[in-house]
């Protein structure tokens, strides 16, 4: 049989591979690694990193900006993940009932923040949420309901959970396209059985259509759980934390003590905390989160 | 409990009229067939018995109650779909279960259905699997066990083997036969396969582009099919037309000339007139080597040879393609010009609008002792 090119030995083939593992290590590997360890030194980004053990993250248990931080993540995380879980769940199934050119206007409109840059999204919410014209106030006052037009990023109450709706708005199209190819992929005669079989709607969703959607549950709680701990851009772009902290994420957090603070390595043990709580949340769904339909025995 | 009576029932998608008007009376205990090529409506038809897709007129009616605007649930109905419709995700005992988990049936009488329908269907022993860890066969087993824990007093089938290899196919032929004759409901079947239709109907109901054909036992398709798309569609391999043209008609037949020449005077009902357009239908089980009443010289083309039987096609003088079963020990080979012959008594005659001209065959006698 004729040999292919491919059969050589690995050290030969390492030759194909190399360009992209060079680049590879010189961006991703490289980085991480000085990550992890300037986490264990104290570093102003000019002198040479100083090695001080454990203490970065020591001193980060019991920073109450941290625990903020944290904290203002984890609440995130329902406009990250839950919201937009629930709300393109539905959209997913009202969409899927529309024929034709309906149905492909409706999903292009529903998806279309997601492919806008989150950063540019962020500044367009900063001007709509603006408290004297943004327009959002504008249309609360038209409608007598002034005593409600709050400074929705100024009030230290509603900073978070008015950015959080703005990451519900971008994130939710994005779940619905996934739910709709997993709505797409189901058997359109298991839901003409139940029906048949005098299942209703609510019973059918309960022991149907969410079990079997499960895969597709857990992509997109690992896309959105991991984008919600990631979550910079449109918080920058918006608040840059603020008022009073209460926006504050990890990563607006690491961006203040690395770039204004120059507290590289503590900075550094901030994301890497990040990045273990991206892998352990993430090991969490993995574990719980199945798919149901059952494997060999 | 079982009987069902269409009338005028009609179905429309847009303009489209997929379901022309039918009348059609099922009754209790049948085993109905509806047999048609792809499109013919015959799913669609099942769909609107089942309450799935509603009907654009007409009435349906299960033991004498209009049933147009009732849930599917409450037409005393089950259905056993072509793909299983099996949920994945549960068991095979949750599957069955279902219909009973979902009519808030106490958990003994779940149980105790579930494994009487399981004891029947021969998947006691496969009530923890779930449907993926299963063959296509326990699948469908499944599937049907689903609807029988229903008790419903018609079953609906479409197309349930058609994802079934050859061989499990009959078999579950045979099984599908012997699940009627022990519960006695009536059950109507969606199927493209003559084959199915032929073994399992006490009824076969032939449909095309919307509209019924013929209702009539196997038997009864086979011998007087009352056209010459009924004639085509039941039988395999198909049967053989023949151009004629119409000579005389007496009491004892009809006289027709074959475009080969022949002259043959067909035992069938009604008249024909002098130089009217026609239609020999002769099948190929009919054809013999040799001497009969009619012969047709053929020069076979291909042949072939299942052992038992032998498949020949060829064309006859007049460029016309004949096909003919014969011995699988009869000598036969390509491109040696071969006589056939018929019995005109097994023939068949069509008019020049596709109706048949009715065949003088006692059927009682065909299934007599």
């Amino acid at each position: 049989m004729k040999q292919s090119v491919l059969d050589a030995p690995v050290r030969k083939n390492l030759i194909f591979v190399l360009p992209g593992l060079l680049l590879y290590s010189a961006f991703v590997l490289g980085p991480i690694l000085a990550a992890i360890y300037l986490s264990f030194t104290e570093w102003n980004g000019i002198a040479r990193p100083d090695f001080i053990g454990f203490s970065n993250y020591l001193s980060l248990l019991t920073d109450s900006n941290f625990v903020t931080a944290l904290k203002n993540n984890a609440l995130l995380m329902v406009f990250y993940c839950l919201l937009p879980l629930f709300i393109g769940m539905a959209f997913a199934s009202i969409v899927r009932s529309l024929k034709g050119r309906e149905q492909m206007a409706i999903r292009t409109l529903l998806f279309m923040p997601y492919i806008m840059p989150s950063a540019v999204l962020g500044i367009v919410w900063h001007w709509l949420y603006n408290p004297a014209f943004g327009p959002i106030n504008q249309i609360l006052k038209s409608v007598g309901l002034g005593a409600i037009a709050l400074p929705w990023l100024g009030d230290f109450n509603f900073a978070l959970p008015s950015v959080g709706m703005v990451a519900t708005w971008y994130y939710c199209g994005f779940c619905m396209v996934i739910f709709l190819t997993g709505l797409q992929r189901l058997d359109p005669s298991i839901f003409e059985a139940a029906r048949a079989d005098g299942a209703g709607a609510a019973y059918t969703f309960r022991r149907i259509t969410l079990p079997l959607l499960l895969p597709e549950i857990r992509i997109v709680l690992l896309l959105t759980i991991i984008a919600s701990i990631k979550s910079f851009d449109l918080i920058f772009t918006m608040t840059r934390g603020g008022p009073a902290n209460s926006t504050l994420v990890p990563n607006i957090y690491m961006y203040q003590l690395g770039f204004q603070l120059n507290r590289y390595g503590y900075a550094a043990a901030v994301a890497i905390v990040g990045a273990i709580l991206i892998f352990t949340v993430n090991y969490i769904v993995h574990r719980f989160v199945r798919p149901a339909d059952g494997g060999s025995r | 409990m079982g009987h069902l009576k269409l009338q005028a029932v009609t179905k429309t998608f847009g303009n489209v009229e997929v379901i022309r008007a039918t009348d059609l009376t099922i009754e209790e205990g049948e085993f109905v067939v509806f047999v048609g090529p792809s499109g013919c409506g015959k799913s669609t038809m099942l769909r609107m018995i089942a309450g799935l897709e509603e009907i654009s007129s007409g009435t349906i009616a299960i033991d004498g109650r209009v049933v147009n605007d009732i849930a599917p649930v409450e037409r005393g109905i089950a259905m056993v779909f072509q793909s299983y419709a099996l949920y994945p995700h549960m068991t095979v005992f949750e599957n069955i279960a279902f219909p009973l988990r979902v009519a808030k049936l106490a958990k003994g009488e779940v149980d105790q259905r579930v494994r009487r329908a399981a004891e029947l269907l021969k998947l006691s022993d496969r009530l923890e699997y779930k449907p993926g860890e299963l063959s296509g066969g326990q699948r469908q087993r499944v599937a049907i066990g689903r609807a029988i824990v229903r008790e419903p007093s018609v079953f609906l089938f479409d197309e349930p083997l058609s994802n079934l290899d050859a061989a499990l196919r009959s078999e579950m032929r045979v099984e599908l036969s012997r699940l009627h004759a022990s519960l006695g409901n009536t059950m109507i079947y969606v199927t493209h396969d003559q084959i199915e239709a032929m073994t399992m109907a006490t009824k076969i109901v032939v449909l095309r582009a919307g509209r019924v054909e013929q209702v009539g036992s196997p038997l009864e398709l086979f011998h007087k099919p009352a056209n010459r798309f009924v004639a085509g569609f039941i039988g395999n391999p198909t049967m053989n037309f023949i151009a004629a043209e119409g000579i005389s008609s007496s009491a004892e037949g009809a006289t027709v000339r074959l475009s080969t020449g022949l002259e043959l005077k067909l035992p069938v009902n009604g008249s024909i007139e002098s130089g009217e357009a026609l239609e020999l239908g002769i099948r190929p089980d009919d054809l013999v080597l040799g001497g009969a009443d009619a012969q047709i010289e053929m020069t076979p083309e291909v042949v072939e040879r299942l052992g038992n039987q032998s498949v020949v096609h060829g064309i006859t003088k007049t460029d016309q393609p004949l096909c003919a079963v014969i011995g699988g020990d009869r000598p036969i080979s390509p491109g040696r010009p071969t006589r056939l012959g018929f019995d005109v008594a097994k023939a068949h005659l069509f008019r020049n609008d596709g109706t048949a001209l009715e065949r003088r065959v006692d059927l009682q006698s065909l299934v007599a002792d």
